[in-house]
């Protein structure tokens, strides 16, 4: 059984986008147009990583985030945000907010899939949140900011 | 002399003149004596002989200075008026042969028949009807000085050699109470010269003559007192040496050529000894003088010191032409007078010196008002700031009370400032407790940092009316002066708008590199997914892939031009290349070509079957037309109606008032773009047309835009001279109307 895969994002081109590749490299995709549908597929999907854009209607990226954070369920699934909000201060945001990666558009639909794939099938969890808070440490020292991130739990 | 001629008719007179010539002698010497008024001893005398000797009439003629006139001095006998009238007849000693004979020999002259003798004045005689007349010399110590007539009328008169003997002791006596009051009425002449002379040195002091004036008036008194050739007056200096000179009269100086150095040696030595100096004559003591023979010489010389307060301030000197000219008298005349002239002098330099004092001092006023006026000014000028100045100023005392508060102040604190003056700053401008510093804590600061530290802080205050200012706060320390202060002074700018602007800005950057970002992430996607030969895709997807990347690439296009249009707008760089065009066209054409992207919206139009022609930049019509209709497309849920038309109109224009300055026959072609979308809050209607503006809802948030779209829309339709506006209803669409003249 093919791993499954969920993009929440309101631009139709991107979602086509992501799921044609990650299509293309064996996954099942499930496509969300706002935030409150994407947690409402998160929760009934289960998916085994959750692509996540930032500015979309209903519930915005960060609320997702926060909202899949928040359920035991969900929580420690890895989330990549692909947001058009490249700031310093919105990487970090997103980063210790629990993504565990961050494309900024435009970007590269062959990196996207291959750090889809390393997620999963390279790297466990505390892989990942050590790669998290390397990512973390990074931008801190890119902004100087003092900032520590939050643990999720 | 004759005397013995005549022994007859005179037995009674030697025993009348026994009986009385002693009183009678006795008696002018008293009269003398008692009186040294000189016209009262000379009518004595004259009254007394002629009793004495039973003449009718006596008479008493001085000799003037240049000893050849008689002046009358005293009648005896001859009626009063006609004795005024006598009075003023002067004899010239040649026409008087008996006076001239009396004083020529000193003896007495008689004349026994007037009438014949060949020595009397006959028309005198015929007049009075002399019949005997004796002239005795009036004579002191040898000393002529006058004549003494006695007349008789009625009868000839016969003079014994005694009565002749007495009457020359009478005249002699006479001549010396003369001559006393004669000396006294001299002295008396020169105290009353002195007196005036004084007198008028204290006029002219109290005229306010200045030291110069003083000098010359001293010089001129002096010469007239002593009747001196030249006068002149030095100052010394206050190393002793001769300053200030003045002569009388003025030009003298070089006129009589005194050389230097004997002016010096008279004036040194008289500074020296400090008392008066008389040098009977320059010749003997300086022999050299007359070698050297001056045109005009001097020969008498008295110099007296002036000394005020003991001390020696200079010399007054007298020059005469001839020797041996002054009397000790008049040295002490001299004298007095230099003492009187010294505190003259010395008044007037005080007075001088009081004088400019007063001047520096009033000059000193004079800087001091100026001065005065000067900052009177200033203060005006800086109230005129203070009262002006856009910017909140107010001054806090030691407990932050506010002393002082402008009318800027009242406008941001909603204070008056009646209100304000004597309240804590705090009071009047509360903060925003969300912010860590107030204006409070910064007067408190400055006020006890005590020094003009550069303190600025940015705070938000909560104005009385209600809302919040962001405010930025400058503070300067007013030290205490005069009792008063120190003083916090602090300029208090509303710097909201500048936050908000700053606001809009930065949003717009990122909302602008959203906008960058969304289509350039659909073209680089779709793009690297065709590439990616490992999909395998089919030629449908591959179209589509294709015409995303194509309606991506027109959504850059658009906000290129946009970003374009608006930063030509700001620069002023913005042109209009105008042609006829025919908006029914252009309409047409911007609708085919975004029904051709893929819009989910329905796109309508209502078009006149006619052409409408105006003068236009197309492109920039164009560029109206897609902002518009993007935005009713953004704005519009799927599958909303959106309706473009056309209409012509003439004159006013729906929205009251807003083209009233145009003329009432003005034709304008109406493009209006109704949508049925979400609606502009009526509070939000003024502003959409704004830069950066973009309506705060979330509905509105989460549509990507930059606040530049009808921003555009509004300055190309007022370059063409045109008017947009826009009727909405939240919940139920808007539409949008652009009117551009018609020819």
């Amino acid at each position: 059984m093919s791993q499954s895969i969920l993009v929440i994002d309101d631009d139709p081109d991107i979602c086509e986008i992501v799921r044609v590749n990650l299509e293309g490299a064996g996954y099942t995709v499930g496509i969300a147009a706002d935030g409150a549908a994407g947690l409402a597929a998160a929760q009934t999907l289960q998916p085994d990583l959750i692509i996540l854009d930032v500015l979309m209607p209903e519930l915005d990226g960060w609320q997702v985030l926060e909202a899949l954070e928040a359920d035991p369920t969900m929580a420690g699934r890895p989330v990549i945000m692909v947001t058009c909000k490249g700031d310093d201060q919105d990487v970090l945001r997103g980063l210790s907010q629990g993504a565990v990666e961050y494309f900024t558009k435009p970007f590269f639909p062959e990196n996207l899939v291959a750090s889809v794939k390393i997620l999963l099938d390279v790297f466990d969890a505390s892989m990942r949140d050590h790669r998290r808070q390397q990512l973390i440490a990074r931008r801190q020292r890119a902004i100087g900011a003092n900032t520590t991130a939050s643990t999720p739990s | 002399m004759t005397l013995s001629a005549n022994i007859d008719g005179t037995a009674s007179f030697p025993v009348r003149l026994r009986a009385d010539e002693s009183a009678v002698l006795l008696e002018i010497a008293q009269a003398a004596g008692s009186t040294l008024e000189l016209h009262e001893v000379l009518d004595r005398v004259t009254e007394k002989t002629a009793m004495l000797t039973g003449a009718d009439r006596c008479s008493l003629w001085l000799l003037d200075g240049t000893h050849d006139r008689l002046l009358p001095a005293a009648f005896y006998g001859i009626d009063p008026s006609f004795a005024a009238r006598w009075k003023r007849k002067i004899l010239a000693i040649k026409d008087e042969r008996l006076s001239q004979e009396a004083i020529s020999t000193g003896q007495p002259v008689v004349v026994q028949d007037a009438a014949t003798d060949p020595r009397t004045d006959k028309g005198a005689v015929d007049f009075f009807g002399d019949k005997s007349i004796l002239v005795v010399p009036l004579a002191n110590k040898g000393r002529v000085i006058g004549t003494l007539f006695l007349n008789h009328i009625s009868r000839p008169y016969w003079y014994s050699p005694q009565e002749i003997a007495v009457i020359q002791a009478i005249a002699s006596q006479s001549a010396v109470a003369i001559e006393n009051a004669q000396l006294y009425d001299e002295s008396r002449r020169q105290r009353l010269e002195l007196l005036a002379s004084f007198r008028r040195i204290g006029d002219a002091l109290a005229a306010g003559l200045d030291l110069s004036d003083t000098l010359r008036l001293v010089v001129e008194l002096a010469t007239e007192m002593l009747r001196a050739t030249v006068g002149g007056l030095m100052l010394c200096r206050e190393d002793g040496t001769i300053g200030e000179t003045q002569w009388a009269p003025i030009d003298t100086a070089g006129h009589y050529k005194l050389s230097q150095h004997i002016l010096d040696d008279l004036v040194s030595e008289v500074i020296r000894l400090d008392e008066p100096l008389y040098v009977a004559d320059l010749y003997e003591r300086w022999p050299d003088l007359l070698s050297k023979g001056p045109s005009a010489p001097l020969r008498t010389y008295v110099g007296v010191p002036l000394q005020v307060r003991g001390e020696v301030i200079g010399m007054l000197g007298v020059f005469h032409a001839l020797p041996k000219r002054f009397s000790p008298v008049e040295i002490d005349l001299l004298a007095s007078f230099g003492a009187q002239a010294a505190i003259a002098i010395d008044n007037a330099r005080l007075f001088a010196r009081l004088q400019r004092q007063v001047e520096e001092l009033s000059a000193a006023a004079a800087r001091n008002a100026d001065l005065y006026n000067r900052l009177q000014l200033e203060k005006q000028r800086l109230d005129v700031i203070f009262q002006n100045s856009t910017d909140a100023i107010y001054m806090a005392d030691r407990a932050a009370r506010i002393v002082a508060f402008n009318p800027a102040a009242e406008q941001l604190s909603g204070w008056s400032t009646d209100e304000a003056i004597g309240t804590c700053d705090g009071d009047v401008f509360p903060n925003d407790l969300e912010c860590l510093t107030s204006l409070h804590d910064a007067t408190r600061a400055v006020l006890e940092r005590s020094a003009s530290h550069e303190t600025v802080v940015e705070t938000t205050i909560l104005p009385r009316r209600g809302g919040r200012r962001h405010v930025a706060a400058s503070y300067a320390y007013v030290p205490a002066s005069e009792g008063e202060g120190p003083f916090a002074l602090a300029v208090v700018r509303d710097v909201s708008q500048q936050k908000e602007v700053e606001r809009l800005k930065s949003d717009f950057i990122s909302m602008v590199s959203h906008e960058l970002r969304t289509p350039l992430a659909v073209i680089k996607g779709y793009a690297s997914t065709l590439l990616n030969s490992s999909l395998h895709l089919d030629v449908e997807r591959q179209t589509r892939f294709i015409r995303g990347i194509n309606d991506a690439s027109d959504r850059l296009t658009r906000l290129i031009d946009n970003l374009l249009t608006g930063s030509r707008f700001e620069s002023g760089r913005f042109k209009l290349s105008l042609q006829n065009v025919d908006l029914t066209e252009i309409v047409r054409k911007v609708v085919l070509s975004l029904r051709n992207g893929s819009t989910a919206n329905v796109l309508r139009t209502s078009l006149p079957a006619e052409t409408m022609m105006l003068r236009a930049d197309r492109d920039q019509i164009e560029h109206v037309l897609i902002n518009l209709v993007t935005n009713a497309i953004k704005y519009s849920a799927d599958g909303g109606e959106i309706t473009i038309g056309i209409r012509s109109e003439t004159g006013p224009l729906a929205p009251v008032d807003l083209n009233k300055e145009d003329p009432a026959t003005q034709r304008w072609a109406v493009l209006w773009v109704r949508d049925q979308g979400i609606g502009i809050p009526a509070h939000q209607v003024r502003f959409i047309f704004d830069k950066f503006y973009r309506g705060d809802s979330p509905a509105v948030k989460r549509v990507p835009g930059t606040g530049l779209g009808l921003y555009i829309c509004k300055s190309i339709v007022e370059a063409h001279g045109g008017y947009i506006w826009v009727e909405s209803q939240p919940g139920q669409g808007s539409t949008f109307y652009v009117a551009l003249p018609q020819e």
